[in-house]
């Protein structure tokens, strides 16, 4: 049903002024509420995983010592891993190969509790950034920067990197 | 009356190895060629993440321990998941680096890459306890009435293959390396045994295959890469072979040698070669993706990797 009288009138046009005005409230434009620091962007990481690392015992001690010093839901909302790998020549190999090392991390993650989930670096960006086992990238959004930390991390910077996440 | 038993017992002979010889069961064999019958796991499935041994059992169940989850893994003839145990640990039944994995009877045996022992399981999976080893183990076959052989690792020795009784007690050893000095790592070799209780065994580093009796003598050694110095990379302070020359040996129910190549091989880990019993190459084939092991059930089928390790198939050899 239609409402045609003023009253209708008026009900259009709080819902009208609501759809503008709430999404510009959460864009934080002039005029609309002040976000709370909370609601602002967060600061993440991105955890390099070089794959050859799973055949290696130990070389991924570090990276699971990090995580369980991560709480799980940090680790869901603020972390992702990228799964750096080596593949051949062609796009093909590159497909294929993403997808083996992302059904590798399913079962990694799994049997060791990790959170976050996974990307294939499935164009190699970061292999030159990471020769072997982890390291994890933060973007620190109060700092504006971006920062590289190689595992295992030291305890100081270990509580740094927590620090940076939890805020 | 005489002719009719000779005729008869050429008859039974003829059905009893004829099928053999049809499938190529003599010497005769010149071509070998697979036909992949089953495939378990893959891109689109969470069946394997990352297998490292396999065994099967008369019924045509198939066991895999799977490195990335820890596991144990029972999957029927057609390829179903039955069961699943083990997880991350040093506890019973748990594992760290799982690795081996053989069948006989009722029991299988596993190994950790870091555990001086095997690990018992039945066939339901359930854990039963461990044989201790005296060394950290390469290569491990089971010969039935509880007894296992192992290749275990020399640090300042050379390694050794040793036979245990069900307690892990010694029962017989010989050293098939021709003795210490060799470098790191160049003893490290894989191995079958045959039905006469005889040794077949491949060497990771070295560009040879040898055929041993279990009393320690060496009967035939050959090589089959053209390699006389393998390279190697230096790790800390420490000179370790780089290139892998073969990576398993397994036997067919006939008794023919498998043995799988490494990196030196023309085609990486997928060339095998088969050999007679006296070690006379009689073919090679190229497995169409490379593979760590090779393993050969009873009926020959044989199973080997693929997906770098989130798939296994199972192939029937085909014999000409």
């Amino acid at each position: 049903m239609i409402e045609t009288g003023r009253a209708g009138r008026w009900a259009r046009a709080v819902v009208c002024a609501a759809a503008i005005f709430l999404p510009a409230a959460r864009c934080g434009r002039p005029g609309a509420p002040r976000p709370s620091p909370a609601a602002g962007p967060k600061s993440m990481g991105w955890v390099l995983v070089d794959v050859e690392s799973f055949f290696c015992g130990a070389c991924l001690d570090p990276l699971l010592e990090f995580c369980r010093a991560v709480p799980a839901r940090v680790q869901e909302d603020r972390l992702r891993a990228i799964l750096v790998f080596g593949a051949g020549p062609s796009s093909e190999d590159a497909e294929i190969r993403a997808r083996i090392v992302k059904t590798k991390w399913q079962g990694f993650s799994q049997a060791n509790g990790i959170r976050f989930p996974a990307l294939a670096d499935a164009d190699r960006v970061f292999r030159g950034t990471l020769k072997t086992g982890a390291g994890i990238l933060i973007f620190a959004e109060e700092a504006r920067t971006v920062r590289w930390y190689p595992l295992p991390l030291s305890k100081e910077r270990l509580e740094e990197v927590l620090r940076i996440l939890i805020d | 009356m005489n002719m009719r038993r000779i005729f008869m017992g050429f008859f039974f002979a003829a059905l009893v190895l004829g099928p053999a010889y049809a499938a190529g069961g003599g010497d005769a064999v010149r071509k070998v060629g697979l036909e992949e019958v089953l495939s378990i796991g893959g891109l689109d499935d969470q069946a394997l993440f990352q297998w490292t041994g396999v065994a099967t059992d008369g019924a045509g169940n198939i066991y895999v321990l799977d490195a990335m989850d820890f596991s144990l893994k029972k999957f029927g003839p057609d390829g179903r998941l039955l069961k699943k145990a083990g997880r991350k640990g040093q506890g019973p039944g748990e594992f760290m680096a799982p690795r081996l994995l053989a069948c006989s009877g009722e029991r299988l045996y596993a190994t950790d890459q870091n555990v001086f022992g095997v690990y018992v399981f039945d066939r339901e999976l359930r854990f039963l306890g461990k044989i201790p080893c005296p060394s950290l183990i390469l290569a491990l076959a089971a010969l039935g009435d509880g007894r296992l052989a192992v290749a275990v690792m020399g640090m300042a020795s050379p390694g050794k293959v040793l036979v245990l009784d069900a307690d892990g007690r010694v029962l017989s050893e010989f050293i098939p390396a021709e003795g210490p000095g060799k470098g790191i790592l160049m003893d490290s070799m894989s191995f079958a045994q045959d039905k006469d209780g005889q040794f077949y065994v491949a060497y990771l580093f070295r560009d040879s295959v040898e055929k041993w009796t279990r009393e320690g003598n060496r009967l035939w050694s050959k090589a089959f890469l053209g390699q006389k110095k393998i390279a190697t990379t230096e790790v800390q302070s420490l000179a370790l072979p780089s290139e892998t020359c073969f990576k398993d040996v397994a036997l067919d129910a006939f008794g023919h040698v498998f043995v799988l190549g490494g990196k030196l091989s023309k085609h990486p880990s997928r060339d095998v070669y088969v050999l007679d019993k006296y070690g006379a190459l009689l073919a090679t084939f190229t497995l169409p993706e490379p593979s760590h092991c090779l393993h050969i059930d009873g009926r020959n089928y044989l199973y080997a990797r693929a997906n770098d390790g989130i798939t296994l198939k199972k192939y029937k050899i085909l014999y000409d």
